[in-house]
């Protein structure tokens, strides 16, 4: 099977060798005329011809045609289609500034992208949402949310609201490969999952992949979430900020010097606790709880060959009240694009992210203290190259290394004399490498094939413990054989995955066509948390000689047809994903602070399939989209529920979610969210037992997930005011009302069981919900 | 270390949003009978209880039925000694230890049989070793809009006992006589939570648990407070017995069944259920 896959590419290749027409090659930049911020996904192609290309995200494009004179159209929704004279006898570098085309319509355009980009793009399972549309719809508490955004789409789900992360058709949160500007987060979520860590007034791009995922993505199972942050305004001075009920924000950008360096610094903060000071007393007068983020960019374009980026974020949630408890992530990127020449295109990539938290306590008037910090660090570097051999071949190609350092727990007791004593979890070391090529050929003009393989290779290294394990019986945790002290360096356990990727697209006309999507997936690491939501305190455990890598096969099947003159997206998309090595628990397992954590867990198999439907109105004065998706999430681990297969916590059903936005006039714009999802599964018991006084669930079925939480749905409206402009200033306004939670339903977060208080031994079932009534919020928003 | 984050939870939800619970109906099915077995004994010279009860429908109104009639017995294993247990026909059975005898002694193993229905079951477990409490520390707590209430709060000081092996303590408290179930199990692996705290003072989430959230001693109340000294798997069912108590909120874990440590001599009659041994040391103090 490999061999065979590596000989078709080598056909490939070679099949297009024989090309003997002169051609050359134009190639360049295409930004934003308004504010030099380079312009992702612009369609660039040879007039009444199908030979053409998309920019890069930099920007960047190069398209090869045949010698001689001829038109280039530069196109791009919502701004001012360029058509520019070549003539074509040597190659050449053309870059481009469109302008956007200044009315009112390109406010309500969904996606800035050719309109049939839906149909002809090789992506599949792909989903582009546009920050402008994201800041129009109904938020909790006004908070623009990309996460929260991205949970309305179809294939993706969440446990609840308040949980962190989200789930891609079926996999669990640890398994979205979720990128800042090339570098990795692990944890996308301040205040547990209420809202996401990602500034919108920074972000420029925003693009989630379920299926088909591209051969330079790797490290993650499930998905894959780019975030791109914008570069800042190489124009002009600019200012946003706003005023909301948890966070006011603040953002600058401005030219270092003109058209060729700038800078973008972004910050949030909540005030929650400024505001609630004077309502607190006693121990509580110490209380700290809010939480920040710095989000800043600075590139500086050397000359038309190089380009320097260099990236920052920084977020922290702080809580304390004679405790403390914080975390956050930090991330640093730098990247180079370099053009070799007009076909060949490299972005060199170093970034360092490092997701901290820490706990701790202290009593008051003594020296005793308990302090404990963890963390995951990565360093890596990484050249992606792009190769646009000829108009029909474009060759992506690179490699990446990360060094991972995993720092589980490092506790320190301080004792009431003052003597601290270390509750140590060594550290565990691992190093990811990986390799990619991956070619887009367009066969025929109707069909394009995207092929490609990723070769990756984990080691699991010292300086540690080597921890070996007897069998026991399944669901027990496993007794220790021995312990062997490794030394820095040296592999304790090494696994590599070869990883073929595919995705074809055939166009049936210009309004239809069918792709299809395979990718191998492998993850090297596993987030570690038996909750009902992820706490910040989850750590990450790499694969080990006792932890395998997670496998994940995905095939997907689609088909794209847009009505009305492209007025109309729809997509109906068939999936199924096989996942090998899940993480899962032993009962009573103990996941906090404990050396011997894999001696708890155990792996075993899942799957999920399902069906998504889209429909999605991209012109006029109403606009956005309804989706449904009918799919099944399962797991099957020996040891756990009678070893049968038994539905994974995140599994709905049936999943419904309509978001409108309606453009009043220039001024007014209204929006709603409706939402409807099948309950999260749940283990209920069917008797009590006593002991010790107390009544205790017990389910003699011994079955996990056997029923479910009540259906979540929630309807949201939001309206969206710009206030009068004054035509000589360039200060903008806007008001931005909303309502949560519309109709006041009080959604099952989840079902436990407990003993009535007041009347002991009879005992009752509670709904716990997180948001249990209209929750109303205004934002004020300025821009200069 | 739970408790702490619902705290912080709790604090978050209150300031920023509007979190609720509703008691509401669920519709759960049948259950099989189950006998429970529930045998936590100690070395003081009050009344030893074990208690025989049939698992009930989890919404049926009455007390789960006793199970009377069966035959009660500890025997210490490393002396050979036997103490029968007397049926109170309520599902509680009594032990009333003669002046010259001593049930729980340092370090002896002990076997528990229950013999019910022509079904044997057994378990196993030994006397470990327990701290003594320094002392009892008492202050006065103003009353706050998140503070508590107003009135006494105690804490105690002890030193968990040096040792490779790991120490595990069950502390309880009572007031005026009354045991303080409000806080759950409060349990301690060595001083702390885990691994590394060996020898140090009860951290103080744990020595100031003997007042439970929400809990106040008024004046000239009475705390006592009890160190039962368990094992690593009594440990463990209890913190597992208090997760599936208190299951609520984001962070609730998978519900599970609890873990037994009696075996049946017929495999297809189950049995749920604790048999633990306990060394236990005492402070008093008085609330003022």
């Amino acid at each position: 099977m490999k061999k065979n896959f590596l000989f078709i590419i080598t056909i490939l290749f070679i099949s297009h060798v024989s090309y003997t027409q002169t051609k050359h090659t134009i190639s360049g930049y295409i930004k934003d005329a308004k504010n030099g911020e380079a312009l992702i996904g612009v369609t660039v192609y040879k007039k009444n011809s199908q030979l053409g290309t998309v920019t890069n995200p930099y920007g960047f494009y190069s398209l090869t045609l045949p010698q001689g004179k001829d038109t280039v159209v530069f196109s791009f929704v919502g701004y001012k289609t360029i058509l520019k004279p070549v003539n074509l006898n040597s190659n050449q570098s053309i870059s481009i500034e469109l302008s956007d085309e200044g009315t009112e319509t390109q406010e309500v355009l969904i996606t800035a992208e050719k309109a049939d980009a839906n149909v002809k793009s090789m992506e599949m399972s792909v989903a582009k949402l546009d920050i402008k549309q994201i800041q129009k719809m109904p938020a909790l508490l006004g908070e623009v949310d990309i996460i929260k955004s991205i949970q309305l789409l179809p294939g993706v789900t969440t446990v609840g609201e308040g949980a962190s992360g989200f789930n891609v058709r079926g996999g669990n949160i640890d398994q979205n490969l979720v990128l800042m500007d090339e570098a990795p987060v692990y944890n996308s979520s301040h205040l547990f999952g209420f809202f996401s860590i990602f500034n919108p007034d920074a972000v420029k791009d925003v693009k989630l992949i379920k299926g088909g995922i591209p051969a330079q993505y790797g490290g993650r199972a499930s998905s894959v979430l780019d975030i791109r942050m914008k570069e800042g305004n190489s124009k002009k001075l600019e200012v946003n900020g706003g005023i909301g009920t948890i966070f006011s924000r603040f953002s600058v950008e401005a030219p270092i010097l003109k058209d060729k360096a700038s800078f973008i610094i972004a910050g949030r903060r909540s005030y929650i606790d400024v505001l609630a000071k004077p309502f607190l007393k006693g121990d509580l007068k110490s209380a700290k709880f809010y939480f920040y983020d710095l989000t800043s960019k600075f590139n500086w374009r050397i000359n038309d060959k190089n380009t320097v980026f260099a990236s920052g974020y920084f977020g922290r949630d702080v809580f304390g009240a004679g405790f403390k408890f914080n975390w956050g992530n930090s991330t640093a990127t730098v990247r180079w694009n370099h053009i070799f020449n007009s076909k060949l295109f490299m972005n060199l990539t170093s970034f360092y992210s490092n997701y901290q938290y820490s706990l701790g306590f202290k009593t008051e008037g003594t020296s005793q203290a308990f302090d404990w910090n963890s963390n995951i660090i990565n360093y890596s570097f990484k050249p992606d190259f792009t190769y646009y051999l000829n108009a029909k071949n474009t060759i992506k190609f690179g490699a990446q290394a990360i060094l991972f350092t995993f720092k589980p727990g490092d506790a320190v007791v301080t004792g009431e004399d003052g003597v601290k004593s270390k509750l140590l979890l060594a550290n565990q070391y691992g190093t990811e490498y990986a390799a990619y090529i991956d070619n887009e050929q367009k066969i025929t003009p109707r069909l394009t094939v995207q092929y490609g393989i990723r070769w990756s290779l984990f080691n699991y290294t010292g300086k540690g413990t080597k921890y070996t394990y007897r069998d026991t019986i399944p669901n027990e945790s496993k007794p220790l054989e021995k312990e062997e002290a490794i030394a820095a360096g040296q592999i304790i356990k090494s696994y590599n995955n070869p990883e073929p990727r595919l995705a074809i697209n055939y166009t049936i006309n210009d309004k239809s066509s069918i792709k299809f999507g395979y990718n191998r997936m492998s993850q090297y690491l596993h987030i570690v948390s038996n909750t009902a939501a992820s706490t910040p305190l989850d750590i990450y455990t790499p694969a080990t000689n006792n932890v395998k890598p997670l496998i994940a096969d995905q095939i997907t099947l689609g088909y794209f047809r847009n009505l009305k003159d492209n007025m109309f997206e729809t997509s109906a998309e068939i999936y199924y994903k096989d996942l090998q090595n899940q993480l899962d628990y032993v009962d009573n397992s103990n996941l906090l602070l404990n050396r011997y954590l894999e001696a708890d867990l155990i792996q075993g198999k899942g799957r999920a399939y399902g069906l998504e439907l889209y429909v999605k109105k991209t012109k006029g004065k109403l606009n956005g989209w309804v989706s449904y998706t009918l799919s099944k999430t399962e797991r099957k681990v020996i040891g756990i529920s009678n070893n049968d297969w038994f539905l994974s916590k995140y599994d709905r059903t049936h999943n419904i979610n309509t978001v409108l936005i309606y453009d009043l006039n220039k001024r007014l714009s209204f929006s709603a969210n409706f939402l409807f999802q099948t309950g999260t599964p749940a283990t209920f018991p069917n008797v009590k037992i006593e002991l010790q006084g107390y009544s205790i669930p017990y389910n003699t079925q011994g079955t996990r997930n056997n029923y479910r939480n009540t259906p979540y749905h929630r309807a949201d409206i939001g309206v969206t005011y710009h206030f009068k402009k004054n035509e000589t200033r360039r200060y903008k306004q806007t008001l931005v009302l909303s309502v949560y939670n519309v109709y006041n339903r009080r959604n099952a977060f989840s079902i436990y069981f407990r003993e009535n208080k007041d009347i002991p031994g009879t005992t009752e079932a509670v709904r716990y919900s997180v948001i249990g009534s209209i929750v109303p919020a205004i934002t004020y928003n300025f821009k200069f | 270390m739970k408790s702490y984050i619902q705290t912080l939870i709790a604090l978050v939800t209150i300031v920023a949003f509007t979190s609720c619970e509703d008691v509401i109906q669920v519709k759960l099915d049948k259950g099989t009978p189950l006998i429970t077995i529930d045998a936590f004994i100690n070395d003081m010279r009050s009344q030893q209880k074990i208690r025989l009860t049939y698992a009930s429908d989890y919404f049926s109104s009455t007390k789960n039925n006793p199970v009377t009639g069966a035959i009660v017995k500890i025997k210490n294993t490393t002396n050979g000694q036997e103490f029968n247990f007397t049926d109170a026909n309520n599902g509680d059975y009594y032990l009333n230890l003669a002046t010259s005898d001593t049930l729980g002694r340092l370090n002896n193993d002990y076997q528990l049989t229950v013999t019910y229905d022509g079904v044997t079951y057994q378990a196993t477990s030994k006397v470990n070793r327990t701290v003594t409490i320094d002392s009892l520390d008492v202050r006065f707590n103003e009353a706050g809009p998140f503070g508590g209430k107003e009135g006494y709060v105690f804490k105690f000081l002890a030193f968990d006992l040096p040792g490779s092996t790991p120490d595990l303590y069950w502390i309880k408290s009572f007031k005026n006589g009354n045991y303080l179930t409000g806080g759950g199990f409060n349990l301690a692996y060595n001083s702390a939570y885990g691994d590394g705290s060996d020898g140090y003072p009860f951290i103080p989430p744990i020595a100031e648990a003997i007042t439970p959230g929400g809990e106040v001693f008024q004046k000239n109340d009475v705390c006592r407070v009890e160190i039962h000294s368990i094992n690593l798997p009594t440990y463990n069912l209890l913190l597992q017995a208090q997760a599936q108590i208190t299951n609520s909120g984001l962070f609730a874990t998978t519900p599970e069944n609890i873990k037994t440590n009696i075996t049946s001599s017929n495999d297809k009659i189950k049995v749920v259920g604790w048999f633990c041994m306990s060394a236990v040391s005492v402070k008093e103090k008085i609330a003022q």
